[in-house]
This record gives structure tokens, sequence and C-alpha cells, in this order.
């Protein structure tokens, strides 16, 4: 059965990339746009891992990552953002919400070999 | 798979061979067999009437030769007055003249011979090599009251008696030719006596002994009264008639013989013998002299037998021919068919993908050669086609994945193409969230973005700003003493050795010339070392406090 994963992000451009990607690499994809969305996924089909952006429409990410947490506590989640983030600010803040975070600067790949370190092929 | 037993060709040709046989073989030896049959019974039927003629023309010979001489004698006596001596050498002489009489005599009307003499009768019969003689008129015979004197005297000329046994006479059974002589007695003629010949039945037994022919072949003379004179049962012999004895056998086709015969009618007939119990043919035909007939028979089955045995060889030739032609089709079938046989595996093979099955060299110019060769081909062709398959396989798969990196190529480059517009907009957001005017320009100082900022200001769009000097903009305010273009030149010099300027004053000049004092800060842009632009940040000065 294909792991199934959320990609939350309000930009459906880079949803449906990262969807035909992901899905390429047999995986299960659900993209959302918005936080509320996100919940209702959540609720009716857990996925094994979320992949979101920080700036959300209607929430901000690593709040909406929190209420997501709430349902599903073991969840990874990645942060996948164009902000730029010190070193000390992934380490001290973001890594205490997320369990990885990454710039949309890097490559499909470089995602890839980050989903499939969180849950596998 | 393999093709049923009662399924393959051979086997299904020996099947309408054998059925053809069973059902030609019996229908050809029974046509020849009618044929045969035809045939035989003609051939014999021929035979018979030849036979019949024989004995007709033997008896006939013998009759007429009697008849001739009892005439001759007859004739000779005639107005001749002999002596009993001169009877006797007549008779001798013609006794010797014509060995199958087995008997001749003269006998005399009353004192015809001589007058002293009542009666006379000298007759010589034959008995081994001697003649015998006797005398008729002795009073235990009285010739002159048998019939065939008396016969011969009422009728006046030559007549035949039937066969009878002339006991004191011949002492045999006999038949007699009689003619009268005459003389003259008182200006008239008047019979004399009677000149008579005798042939035994014995004579006529062995002319039909020796014109039998066949083993079933058997002749049966019967006298115009229809009594038999020969049959080949001789007990019927001068006691039956041809009449009595249909009636006794009830065969009436006997009696029909003796009715043509006598009609001087000639002809055969076939029927089922009830004393023989067997078919039986028989050809008839009348004896002109002594209005006797003859019947030449024999039985059928004699020849049908021959035919039987002609139907049997004919039938086992016909199963020989059959056999050998069985033999030559299921040799030659097999012969035809063994390689089909091995085409056929070579097919299956071929179907489960194993296209090097060896196929055996042709060596025959028929059509089983010509399909080989055939096949030979179809192998080497599907072998060059599976190559061809293989290399375009190879192909594909070798595109397959140049298309699957492509796509995965370019699904980076939108990926990047994506982060990066993301990420120009997202500066552009910063940039444009600014209060403070900010204006991007290149290392050549000319206007290369603007944020909403400056056109609130100024009242300049962005069109009308991109790509011209940030002279036309903000220009540093410098000393009323220093040289035209210092300031610009100063800014040129800071981008260029990659150093800031901060809370520069400078006069920012809107769209409808008003100028406004700002303080200005550039910052330049560094791409790797490398100083690719700046970034000019306006505040607006506050006004000067009025003086206290």
């Amino acid at each position: 059965m294909k792991k199934h994963i959320l990609i939350v992000d309000d930009e459906v451009a880079i949803c449906d990339l990262l969807k035909e990607f992901l899905v390429s690499c047999d995986y299960r994809v659900s993209a959302v746009c918005s936080a509320d969305e996100a919940q209702r996924v959540v609720r009716a089909d857990p996925p094994q891992l979320i992949i979101s952006d920080l700036q959300l429409e209607d929430s901000d990410g690593l709040d909406m990552v929190k209420s997501l947490k709430a349902i599903l506590p073991d969840v990874p989640v990645i942060l996948l953002t164009g902000i730029h983030f010190d070193p000390e600010v992934v380490r001290d803040t973001l890594s205490k919400t997320v369990t990885s975070y990454l710039q949309k600067t890097v490559t499909l790949e470089r995602i890839l070999a980050e989903v499939r370190q969180l849950i596998g092929p | 798979m393999s093709v049923p037993f009662f399924r393959r060709l051979p086997v299904r040709l020996a099947g309408m061979i054998l059925l053809l046989g069973f059902i030609v073989v019996p229908l050809i030896s029974e046509l020849m067999r009618r044929a045969a049959e035809q045939i035989v019974l003609q051939q014999a039927e021929v035979q018979a009437a030849t036979a019949t003629i024989a004995v007709v023309e033997s008896l006939g010979d013998v009759l007429r030769a009697a008849e001739t001489t009892v005439r001759l004698v007859s004739q000779d006596l005639e107005n001749r007055n002999l002596t009993p001596e001169e009877v006797d050498r007549v008779i001798r002489n013609v006794m010797a003249s014509n060995p199958k009489l087995s008997g001749f005599g003269v006998s005399f009307e009353s004192r015809a011979l001589a007058a002293g003499t009542e009666r006379f009768s000298h007759q010589l019969y034959r008995s081994g090599s001697h003649l015998v003689a006797r005398d008729l008129a002795g009073a235990d015979y009285q010739y002159w009251t048998r019939d065939w004197y008396t016969d011969a005297v009422a009728r006046g000329g030559l007549s035949w008696t039937e066969p009878f046994f002339d006991a004191g006479g011949a002492n045999a059974k006999i038949l007699l030719a009689s003619a009268p002589f005459h003389h003259q007695q008182g200006g008239q003629r008047v019979v004399a006596g009677v000149v008579t010949a005798a042939l035994t039945l014995d004579w006529v037994r062995q002319l039909t002994v020796e014109n039998e022919f066949f083993d079933s072949g058997y002749v049966i003379i019967f006298s115009r009264s229809g009594r038999l004179i020969t049959h080949p049962d001789p007990k019927l012999v001068l006691t039956e008639t041809m009449e009595s004895l249909a009636q006794k056998t009830n065969n009436p086709e006997l009696f029909q013989i003796y009715q043509r015969a006598a009609s001087n009618r000639q002809g055969s007939i076939s029927y089922l013998s009830h004393s023989l119990r067997q078919r039986v043919h028989e050809n008839y035909k009348p004896v002109q002299l002594a209005g006797w007939g003859v019947v030449v028979g024999y039985e059928e089955k004699e020849f049908l037998r021959q035919v039987s045995a002609f139907r049997w060889i004919t039938m086992v030739a016909l199963a020989a021919t059959l056999s050998l032609f069985l033999v030559i089709v299921l040799v030659s079938t097999r012969l035809a068919l063994r390689p089909l046989d091995r085409l056929a595996e070579v097919s299956l093979d071929i179907s489960r993908g194993k296209l090097d099955s060896p196929i055996a060299s042709p060596d025959r110019d028929d059509e089983i050669g010509h399909l080989s060769r055939s096949f030979l081909l179809m192998q080497a062709t599907l072998i060059k086609n599976r190559e061809l398959e293989a290399k375009v396989l190879e192909r594909t798969t070798a595109l397959a994945a140049a298309n699957e990196s492509l796509r995965g190529e370019i699904l980076e480059r939108r990926w990047v193409n994506q982060s990066l517009e993301h990420q120009l907009r997202y500066d552009q957001l910063i940039i444009n969230s600014f209060t403070d005017p900010v204006i991007v320009c290149t290392k050549a100082l000319n206007i290369s973005r603007v944020n909403p900022a400056v056109m609130h200001l100024t009242g300049w769009q962005p069109p009308e700003l991109i790509n011209t000097p940030l002279a036309r903009l903000v220009q540093l305010e410098e000393a009323a003493d220093a040289p035209a273009g210092r300031g610009w030149d100063r800014l040129l010099q800071a981008l260029k050795e990659g150093r800031d300027l901060r809370n520069e004053p400078a006069l920012m000049t809107n769209r409808q010339g008003g100028i406004t004092r700002v303080h200005l800060t550039l910052f330049p842009i560094r791409d790797r070392d490398k100083v690719v632009g700046g970034v000019t940040v306006l505040r607006v000065a506050a006004p000067p406090a009025p003086a206290a």
C-alpha cells in the first residue's frame, strides 16, 4: 500500500508540481492550499508525512503544524519554505515543531531523499 | 499435440480403401461371376448343341445307311426269284458291307420264295465276330405275325419299328427298318416279302457314350412314340416314355421336348430336374429318319462350379490387389507425412517460442520439400525478427529510461523555475512592503526596480523610471562649490568599491518637478564578491525645526 503524504501550500503550482513528482515516486499524495483543508484531510485520511509551507493564506504554517500534530502527534513534518532561516533558528525554534526544514530552492531529489529518510519508499 | 490414431491420414485412407474394398470387391466379383456364368453357360450350350447335332448326325448316318441298305436290297429283290442259298449270300454280303448292322434278313410271303415253301425268313445276326443265322418262320416266332413285317407290307414302303426286345429273333433290344419287295403275279405287282435291317440299342447306347461330354452330360434318345431308347438310367429304357417320365418326375419340360421334337422343332430348355435335384440344360433335335428325338443335357452346376471357382479367384485377386494398394498407400502416405509430423512438431516449438528447433534440410524436390524449405525460411525470418524485436525492446527501454530521466529533469527545472519565481516574487514583496522608497539600480546607476513607496512619493510610474538614470529621480546634495557631477561620481565610486553610503543628504525630484529632501543610503548588491548593482533606500528628511 502506498504511503500517504499531505502537501500544504497556498501556491497551487507548487502543490501540483510536488504532487506530480511524489506520485511518480510511488507515493499517494493529497495536496491542499489551506490549514482548514489540511485538518479535514488529516482527520479523514491520516497521512504518514506532512510537507507544509510556512506562509499560508489562512494561517501560519507552524501554527497549523501544531494543530495537526494534536491530531497526529507522531506524524513527521517537513517545512518547505522559501524563507531562509539561520541554522540557529532552525535548531532552536523550528526543530521543536517540525521534523525537517527545507528551502524551496533545494532540488526535488533532495526533497525525495528527505521524504524517504522519514517514511521510507 | 499428436493426431488421434483414427484421425491420422493413413488410417483414414486405409479405412476408405477397406470400405471401398468391402463394397467394390463383392460387387465386382458378383458382376464378373454373372458375366462368366453367362459366358460359360453359353459355351456349354454351344457345346451341347454341337454334341446334339453330332449325335443326330451320327444316328442319322447309321439309320440312313440301314435304310439305304434295306431299300437297295428290296429293290434288288424286286421281281427276282432267289434260292435260299442266294438269299443267304445276299444277306451275308450286306452284313459284311455294313458292320453297323446288327442283323439283316429277308422274309418272304407265303410261297413267294418257291411254290413249295410256305414261309421263309432268313436272318443273320452278329454275335461277336460271328454271324448267327435264324429262321424266323418257326412256330415260336411266326414272322408274318410281327409288326415289323405286317407294317412294312401294309405300308408298302420302308418303315422303322419302335425299339423292342426281339425275343426269339435277335434276342436283343433292337429296332428294325423294314421295306417290302414285290413280284409280278398274275400281271399284278404283289408284295413278295420284306427286307429288314436290325440295329441293336447297344450300338445306339455306344453312340451316346461316344458323344457324351462334360462330367454331368447325358444323352436321351426317344422313339417316334416317345419311348426311351437311351437314358442315363438303363432301367427306364423301353419301359418309360418321355410323357410317362415327365409325369413321374414332375418335369413337364420332358414332355414339351418330345412334343417339339415330334413337331420337327429343335431348341434348348433349362429347368430344375426333380430327379437329379439340379438345374439342367437340355438341347434337343429331331432325327429326321425314324422320327426319333435326341436330347443332350448337362447339369448347369458343373459349369457354375467353374464360375464359382473363378469368382473366388477373382475375389482373392481383387482382395490381394486392394491389399497391395493399401500397403502402397500406407507406405507412400507415411513417407509423405513423416516430414509433415516433424514440421508440425517444429511449428509447435516455434509457437512456444523455441525458434531454434532443428528442421532437417529437405532433400526432396516435391511439395513436401518445398514446404520444408518454406519452413526453414520462416524459421530464419522469425529468428531475425526476434533479434530485431530484442533490439527494439532494448532501444525502447533505453528511450523509456531516457524519457524518465528527461521527465525528472523537466520536473526539476520546473521546480527550480517555480522556486526562482517564488523567490523573486517574495523578494519583490519584501521590497514592496517597505514604506521608504527603495530603488534598485544597476552598477551604472540605472534604475531596475522601484517599490510602491517611490511611486507614492514621486508620482512616477515604474515604466517611466525603469532603465532611466537614478539621477533623474535623486541626486546627492553637494556643496555649492562642488564640481558638477561629483555626487554622481561618488555613488558610482562607492558601487565600484563595494562601499555602503549611508544617510547621505540627497534631493528627490518628483514628477511635477518638486524637490523633496531625503537621506540616501546605498547598499551594493554582491553576487559572489562581485558588485552587480545597488539598492538605494531613501528616507524623507525631517523638515528643519523652526528657529526658536
